[in-house]
């Protein structure tokens, strides 16, 4: 089989065609494999667990989690008792709009089981959507597959089942990016706009807007906006979603920019430049190197999306490198970057012919999965 | 002029006033906001100051018996000795004192991370209203007394003010091979106060 598929890129004429029974597969099982750990660790540190579904809303809640839970319940403007100047301000809106809507539909349900739910069928979205996109950048089948693979089994994906941002989060980062290839740009402004309103990094999709408009109207007609101005609807949409929630807060705490304000406070956040940061942060502990190695290796996998001549895709990966990085906190580094799909694209386009390579990543990935949900079962730092 | 030809210039008016609507709300958005967390702490900096009646006498500023709503901005978490500066600025809220007779100084009793490789700090302590003084502090005044003269018009009719200290060459000392501590040091503040000049005489010198 690996014969054929390293002969060359035996495209499949009907790129289009989704997997979609094959990625609910995938991530039931990665799914699975991470409620097991999970509930593994709690048993052999003599924490009551049990099989069943009440254990996995705990499992799946932590950190964030909370954050969100209470703005779901309580809304905006609480506050955290024991860090002074750290607010729910700190976390954009759509998820909580999102789960407030869920909740009012499934009343009864446990808000952190339903958050789960919610989260892993965006993820299932997610990675039909980016399936769709890895053909559709001319990739075998077999990338399509290796890409779906590597994220549904990324070392704590556990944050694309929980009251997260991530699994939200990739699925408009993907929709906006397969709907502008797809030169639908209504839809693509529609996507973006939503994920500017998911994070605050959401914004920066503009910058792959901007290149793809570019590469795809050619500079002539990109210079010359008024002779088709319908693709810059999609530009000037995307930060619909940022603008609608800094006015939000300004309305409310007068501070537009309550977000930024309550990160600095709350959790120290301060600019400065990536590499003198990154030399910060590897000096400073065990977590915080975890946290690096990850970002790094997601950054170098980004590397390679200038071979395949994916510049568009790249420019959006290093404007998220260089906000990430700037700022002195390493706290997530990695989960922030294991979002920017394109890299694994990328890197499964790297080991498509390469097998024992391809085993040895997922070899890898299943040995730091494995410890960081035994990490994020313990509630330990290193899952922030 | 063609149908097509007019919709497409008018999507194009349309798209370029939306974009310049954009620009004059992100003006707007900045212009009137104010750091919100700065502006709670100061409501309960005074708010407090205005009911206890005496108003303050010595303030410390550590772990214990700090009220950490004073530390405006700039500030790391209260320690058992007193608190960091953890920016190049740093914002302290401090009640106004009971009695204003004339001109009045606030003491400060700071520590300077000074050592080998940094021997002394530069500070830039300004009330808001009031003229910018630089002090420098060295090997010698490292652990002491800095008295500020603060105007009596700044302090009058006010239940609090707001200190601004910049720290120039604050530093982490990781990074300068000094320790383990990754946060970037600027100034320790254990206790502050207020002492009218009459109280301890001439004040010869705000720092060394």
């Amino acid at each position: 089989m690996s014969a054929t598929i390293a002969a060359g890129p035996a495209r499949s004429p009907d790129a289009s065609r989704i997997p979609w029974l094959k990625i609910i597969g995938v991530v039931i099982v990665s799914r699975l494999l991470l409620f097991f750990i999970g509930l593994f660790t709690l048993y052999s540190h003599g924490i009551e667990a049990h099989l069943d579904w009440a254990t996995w809303a705990d499992l799946s809640c932590r950190w964030d989690c909370g954050w969100y839970g209470g703005i779901v319940n309580q809304g905006y403007g609480i506050e955290a008792p024991a860090q002074s100047g750290a607010t729910s301000w700190a976390f954009y809106p759509l998820l909580p709009l999102l789960m407030t809507g869920m909740k009012s539909l499934f009343s009864g349900v446990d808000l952190r089981l339903l958050a789960s739910a919610v989260s892993t069928v965006l993820l299932v979205l997610a990675l039909g959507m980016m399936h769709r996109y890895t053909r559709l950048i001319g990739n075998s089948e077999r990338v399509a597959a290796t890409a779906v693979l590597i994220v549904a089994f990324l070392p704590h994906g556990i944050v694309f089942s929980s009251m997260y941002t991530e699994s939200l989060f990739l699925c408009l980062l993907v929709g906006t990016m397969l709907a502008l290839r797809l030169e639908r740009y209504l839809l693509a402004g529609l996507c973006a706009a939503l994920l500017s309103a998911t994070r605050s990094n959401g914004i920066f999709i503009i910058v792959f807007i901007v290149v793809q408009l570019w590469l795809q109207l050619g500079s002539a007609a990109f210079f010359r906006p008024w002779r088709n101005p319908y693709p810059f609807v999609a530009l000037l949409m995307a930060p619909l979603g940022t603008f609608a929630y800094w006015t939000y807060a300004f309305h409310t705490t007068g501070d537009a920019f309550a977000m930024a304000t309550t990160v600095r406070h709350g959790w120290g956040w301060s600019w400065d430049w990536p590499l003198s940061n990154l030399s910060l942060f590897w000096k400073t502990g065990t977590d915080a190197r975890f946290w690096v190695l990850g970002s790094l290796f997601t950054a170098l996998c980004s590397l390679l999306l200038l071979r395949y001549r994916w510049y568009a895709e790249f420019a959006f990966c290093l404007v998220i490198f260089f906000l990430i990085w700037g700022g002195t906190v390493p706290n997530s580094l990695w989960r922030y970057s294991m979002v920017l799909f394109p890299a694994w694209i990328a890197l499964a386009r790297v080991l498509e012919t390469r097998e024992s390579m391809r085993m040895a990543l997922f070899g890898a990935m299943g040995l730091v999965g494995g410890f960081v949900m035994h990490a994020w079962a313990l509630h330990l730092k290193v899952t922030i | 002029m063609t149908r097509s030809v007019l919709l497409r210039w008018m999507l194009f008016l349309v798209l370029t006033g939306w974009g310049l609507a954009y620009i004059a709300w992100f003006a707007h958005l900045v212009a009137d906001s104010q750091d919100f967390v700065v502006a709670k702490r100061v409501d309960a900096v005074c708010a407090a100051a205005e009911r206890s009646s005496p108003g303050a006498a010595i303030i410390e500023f550590n772990a214990g018996q700090l009220d950490r709503n004073m530390l405006l901005a700039g500030w790391g978490g209260p320690e058992d000795w007193g608190v960091w500066t953890t920016a190049h600025r740093a914002r302290l809220g401090l009640p106004t004192p009971a009695v204003i007779d004339g001109d009045m100084l606030l003491t400060l009793d700071l520590l300077a991370p000074i050592n080998h490789r940094i021997p002394e700090m530069q500070l830039r302590l300004r009330v808001p209203g009031g003229q910018p003084v630089d002090w420098r502090i060295g090997m010698q005044r490292q652990d002491a007394r800095h008295y500020l003269v603060v105007p009596a018009e700044l302090l009058r009719d006010r239940h609090c003010i707001e200190l601004q200290i910049e720290i120039a060459n604050a530093y982490r000392p990781i990074q300068n091979r000094l320790g383990r501590d990754t946060r970037l040091l600027g100034i320790g503040l254990r206790r502050a106060g207020w002492l009218s000049p009459r109280q301890i005489g001439p004040v010869q010198s705000a720092a060394d």
